[in-house]
């Protein structure tokens, strides 16, 4: 198991229940979307996962391990890619990459090639001398891509990761999608693009005010029906 | 217009004071408020005190005609001084810039906004100033009613012009930077000579002649009205004059309200040329440098403390004035003709641990350091590298920047004053534990006054609860044991000792709290 989320719950200060009892289990290979309504608690897990999020109840294992007492060895295998690419504006591109590189401890040869491949297919390649702060919210959502693939994630957490990527770029992370899940990684994402989600997993959850309302297979969830007529039924319901 | 004005103002005083530095829980909240108000309130008492002992000095001296204006140079002077590095890049560099200019609300909203905010920050610092010097001079010297109305009035009015004037030197500055490749540098150049120029012409005011006692309140206004020129309307106006009173009054707006109406015609204009980049986009791959989590977190505190202006003048900029302070003692031959002090060779000399400590123990990088993390909190949350990693190299970029500054200025005081083993020794290890705790409360203080909302670096860097408390905190942990030195009569080496103790328990204290803190805990 890649991804194991037991029992997670998290509740807010307030006494809000952001999410409630949560289950979900993610194999290696798999393109697991994560869907729901503004504010259902999909952050809220992802950040959790990410072990970005402390929360009260339940536990989560990545690749066996808790994000609780072994948080260190869980982030060294997964990267997380936030739903707004707030990064250093300060550096450079490639400052930014070479010092994600150095945290993750990838070496010379594989961060210079890695860096080189990713950058020429999103096209970015050029750019990386230059100021983060003068990139555009695709261009720096692009570089959040690339810092995440630099360490070759078993796991790979997005949330919204389509937001501000033009059709190539986007086109260019499906594949990549594909390509890290058919090599044995896993990826866990968040989206409101319904088809997008429906094309490229190959299992779905939806989560509806901090509950888990459906989740499986994508086959067995959609059966004749399609991900968007699901999701207003589960959610209208 | 005034109701906009006044809704942006309180967003923009919502997030300088209050935003995401006291936590949230209701206990922790008040805690934190006591905590904060406690140390300002004794931070306060300081100035309160020192200024109310200038005051009682100079009546007794017979200047009291001079005393009220001389206080309004130093409150005018100190903002002036404070605000030049802060005003531009509050007034111009806020992240909020997209979103107002898309509101349906004029420049000239925004910039009075702006101003205001930080007039009205000014403006507590000129009563702690002036108000304790007006009741000390109210019980020595019996004014009219009249003078004492004319001074609380013009409290309003003091921090105008100095305000105005540091928005415009801060907007020079940065707008021949922004013509430069290393703007930043170059800010920092500017400023940092702006500033030792303004303290070079303010210590070139004439010395006290004793045999013009008789002339003492002429002599002492030419040297504040040298400093500060609109100082003789004021002098003249509490003295009588009701028009040269009203022409201060007027002076002050009129320098503010042109001021303003400058930025506002050419607002737009000037956010862009000084937020505007530098885009190559040529960039071919090269060997790439490779390094320990920790290396690369340390040179990134460097590359992020050195893309603040802001942040740099608030504190490398007290290391530069210790290196030349040092500098100048060692090359000046007879300081005490310099100074015009009789008796200060010895008096330098004997506290010489105490003065360098002064310069190291108020300047910490690190009390701002956390909340300047801000929006990208959640890329260190989210590295596999323990929060102790992340603190120590923000530790460690305050001792890298502090201690060799403290450690060239020790050796030049103890070769200049030819200290023995035992003075040399205290000249260089208490100022270099003051740097440490420095470091260490510093950071200690952001984990617990943490502000990762803001829109303007100066807003944590400045006006931040942490750094206001690190740099007064600081003072007051120096002001102690030199207070005990200059009038106890206990031998120094007790007090350095105990002082060094006292010291080095704070610094472990601090460290073993910071050590225990996770980052999660900012991210709720």
């Amino acid at each position: 198991m890649m991804l194991e989320i037991k029992n997670y719950t998290k509740i807010y200060k307030g006494g809000k229940v952001a999410v409630d009892h949560l289950n979900l289990t993610i194999e290696d290979g798999d393109i697991y979307g994560f869907i729901g309504h503004n504010g259902a608690g999909k952050t809220t897990t992802i950040k959790a996962v990410a072990g970005i999020l402390d929360f009260d109840e339940g536990e989560i294992l990545i690749d066996g391990k808790s994000i609780k007492t072994q948080p260190i060895q869980c982030k060294q295998s997964m990267a997380y890619i936030p739903d707004n690419p707030d990064i250093y504006e300060y550096l450079t591109g490639i400052k930014y990459l070479n010092f994600i590189a150095d945290i993750y401890g990838v070496g010379r040869n594989e961060r210079q090639e890695r860096i080189k491949k990713y950058g020429d297919m999103f096209e970015i390649t050029g750019n990386l001398g230059d100021l983060i702060s003068s990139y555009s919210h695709g261009m720096k959502q692009k570089l959040v891509l690339i810092s995440a693939l630099i360490h070759q994630p078993k796991l790979l957490i997005l949330d919204e990761p389509f937001v501000g990527l033009d059709p190539k770029a986007s086109l260019t992370l499906k594949n990549l999608m594909k390509e890290m899940c058919r090599e044995g990684s896993a990826i866990f994402f968040s989206t409101h693009v319904l088809e997008v989600a429906q094309k490229l997993c190959n299992k779905i959850a939806i989560i509806k005010n901090g509950h888990l309302v459906i989740s499986g297979d994508m086959d067995t969830v959609l059966g004749d029906s399609s991900l968007e007529d699901v999701f207003m039924e589960v959610s209208e319901g | 217009m005034i109701k906009k004005c006044l809704t942006l103002m309180k967003v923009q005083l919502g997030g300088i004071i209050f935003s995401g530095q006291f936590g949230t829980k209701q206990g922790q909240k008040a805690t934190k408020i006591a905590s904060m108000a406690i140390v300002m309130g004794l931070v306060g008492l300081v100035f309160v005190f020192y200024s109310a002992l200038i005051t009682f000095a100079y009546v007794i001296m017979g200047m009291e005609d001079s005393v009220m204006p001389l206080m309004m140079t130093a409150a005018s002077l100190m903002i002036l001084f404070t605000t030049m590095a802060k005003a531009s890049n509050f007034i111009f560099s806020t992240k909020d810039n997209d979103l107002l200019m898309s509101l349906p609300v004029t420049n000239w909203a925004v910039i009075v906004s702006r101003f205001a905010s930080l007039y009205l920050y000014e403006a507590v610092i000129t009563a702690i100033i002036m108000v304790p010097a007006l009741v000390v001079y109210c019980v020595m010297c019996g004014p009219q009613l009249l003078f004492i109305f004319e001074v609380v009035l013009s409290l309003l009015f003091v921090p105008l012009i100095p305000l105005a004037i540091a928005t415009l030197i801060g907007i020079v500055i940065s707008f021949i930077a922004a013509r430069f490749k290393y703007k930043n540098l170059v800010i920092m150049v500017l400023g940092t000579a702006a500033f030792l120029g303004i303290m070079y012409f303010s210590f070139t005011m004439p010395s006290m002649d004793e045999e013009a006692l008789m002339e003492i309140n002429d002599l002492l206004m030419g040297a504040i009205t040298r400093l500060y020129p609109p100082a003789a309307l004021y002098f003249s106006g509490l003295n009588g004059s009701a028009a040269a009173y009203l022409g201060y009054l007027i002076l002050s707006v009129a320098v503010a309200g042109v001021i303003i109406a400058l930025i506002a015609w050419r607002f737009n204009r000037l956010i862009a040329a000084l937020s505007a980049h530098k885009v190559k986009g040529n960039f071919k791959m090269t060997r790439l440098k490779t390094g320990s989590a920790f290396s690369a977190l340390l040179a990134r505190e460097f590359k992020r403390y050195f893309s603040s202006t802001v942040y740099v003048l608030n504190t490398a900029l007290i290391y530069v004035l210790l290196i030349a302070a040092g500098i100048a003692v060692f090359f000046i031959d007879d300081i005490e003709a310099v100074l015009n002090l009789p008796g200060a060779n010895t008096m330098i000399g004997a506290l010489a641990p105490i003065v360098i400590a002064f310069f190291a123990g108020i300047t910490s990088t690190t009390s701002a350091a956390l909340s300047l993390e801000g929006k990208n909190l959640w890329l260190i949350a989210s590295f596999p590298v323990r929060s102790i990693t992340v603190f120590n190299a923000k530790i460690a970029l305050n001792l890298i920047l502090g201690v060799p500054c403290v450690l060239i200025t020790a050796i030049l005081f103890a070769i200049r004053f030819q200290l023995g083993a035992a003075d040399t020794a205290f000249t260089i290890v208490i100022p270099l534990l003051y740097t440490l705790l420095a470091a260490v409360g510093g950071l200690f203080l952001n984990i617990h006054f943490p502000n990762f909302s803001w829109t303007n670096e100066a807003a944590v860097v400045k006006q931040g609860a942490a750094p206001m408390i690190a740099v007064f905190g600081g003072m007051i942990l120096v002001f102690v044991p030199g207070g005990f030195l200059m009038l106890s009569g206990i031998a120094a080496p007790v007090i350095y000792g105990i002082t060094a103790a006292i010291l080095i328990v704070l610094t472990v204290l601090c460290y073993v709290k910071i050590a225990r803190t996770n980052l999660l805990r900012f991210m709720d």
